[in-house]
């Protein structure tokens, strides 16, 4: 499972997550992306089976990028723990994802081969999304 | 380049919400700018931005008011989803002045590494160059069937047309015959570690100073 090799500090506080994507809504690398329309969190879990999903479909021919990183540590309680006595482990790590992230790339594979692995690993994760292709830079 | 033409209207500058009623409207704001007159900030309608863009005008004559100026589409931004128009920038054509353009590029054949199983990476599908606005084309042709597995195309080895000059760093790579994730799987032997806790930058350091630490020292000297 992906996770940061080093950290500043051991946990973090959850955060809010408003707004829009202003950056990495832009596929960069591939010529199709999957693109977030919601917002939420993404586990290290649900990202590496979308790209093990897209992986085996593709079967090792072109490329995919995977362009989220799990980097914010998600701490809770055991069950049935009374509150208080401090912050709860590290159970999971995830990334914040807000609409118009770009999630994952695919390249050198032909469109129907492209959208069906997208399709594959949409339906590993918990937000809506869509494909996307890549655009001309003006 | 095919030469279009936008109609526009100048506009006030104004607030977050006016900007919005204008877009509702089915209008982008924009600005003109450049070729040494005073920034004029207009109006041009939303699907002629979208068709000046779709059939890749980018010299155009933009009328605003009853005066044309001859001008650059130079940029435009998107909302966060690429779906709506936000703004769109134009830049004045001063006459006998070089514009700088990105031109797509259109890759002919099919490169030799692709038979031994290689993937080919488009890292740059356009490229800047330096011409008169008329001399601008349309798109650029560039052969590719002589790219084997591993090998690059820089922007020094693209053909330009008479006229125009590249405008970026003739080392930049604008594409790679790359391994396919089957062969970069296969290559990495590294093994799978088991999930363990990162390790917390400084914390090997504090514990050192702490004075607990100190004192178990000095016990076991």
């Amino acid at each position: 499972m992906q996770m940061p090799k080093r950290v500043k500090f051991r946990k973090m506080q959850r955060g809010r997550l408003r707004g829009n994507a202003a950056s990495g809504n832009l596929v960069e690398f591939g010529e199709f992306g999957l693109q977030c329309l919601g917002r939420g969190f993404l586990t290290a879990r649900q990202i590496e089976a979308g790209r093990v999903a897209a992986s085996h479909h593709i079967a090792g021919e072109g490329r995919i990028w995977v362009r989220v990183f799990p980097w914010k540590p998600m701490s809770a309680k055991p069950a049935e723990v009374r509150m208080g006595t401090g912050k709860g482990d590290v159970e999971y790590w995830c990334t914040p994802v807000k609409p118009g992230m770009i999630l994952y790339e695919l390249g050198g594979l032909p469109e129907e081969v492209a959208k069906s692995a997208l399709n594959r690993i949409a339906h590993k994760l918990p937000l809506p999304v869509r494909l996307v292709r890549r655009r001309h830079k003006i | 380049m095919k030469k279009g033409v936008i109609n526009a209207e100048s506009r006030k500058k104004g607030t977050k919400g006016d900007l919005g009623k204008l877009r509702r409207a089915g209008r982008v704001p924009g600005i003109l700018y450049g070729g040494g007159g005073e920034p004029v900030t207009v109006s041009v309608l939303e699907k002629d931005v979208r068709s000046a863009l779709r059939t890749g005008v980018r010299v155009l004559e933009l009328r605003v008011g009853a005066e044309p100026v001859g001008a650059l589409l130079k940029d435009v931004s998107w909302d966060h989803l690429g779906e709506k128009l936000v703004s769109v920038d134009f830049q004045r054509l001063v006459k006998g002045a070089a514009i700088e353009i990105r031109v797509p590029l259109r890759f002919q054949g099919t490169p030799a590494g692709l038979k031994e199983g290689g993937v080919f990476n488009v890292i740059h599908d356009t490229l800047l160059v330096s011409c008169q606005p008329e001399a601008a084309p349309d798109h650029i042709d560039v052969e590719v069937s002589g790219l084997a597995m591993g090998d690059s195309l820089h922007v020094r080895e693209v053909a330009l047309p008479e006229g125009v000059s590249a405008a970026e760093d003739a080392a930049a790579v604008l594409a790679v015959v790359t391994y396919s994730d089957k062969e970069i799987e296969a290559a990495a032997t590294v093994p799978e570690e088991a999930a363990v806790a990162p390790e917390v930058i400084g914390e090997a350091e504090r514990k050192a100073a702490a004075p607990g630490a100190k004192k178990e020292k000095e016990k076991k000297e």
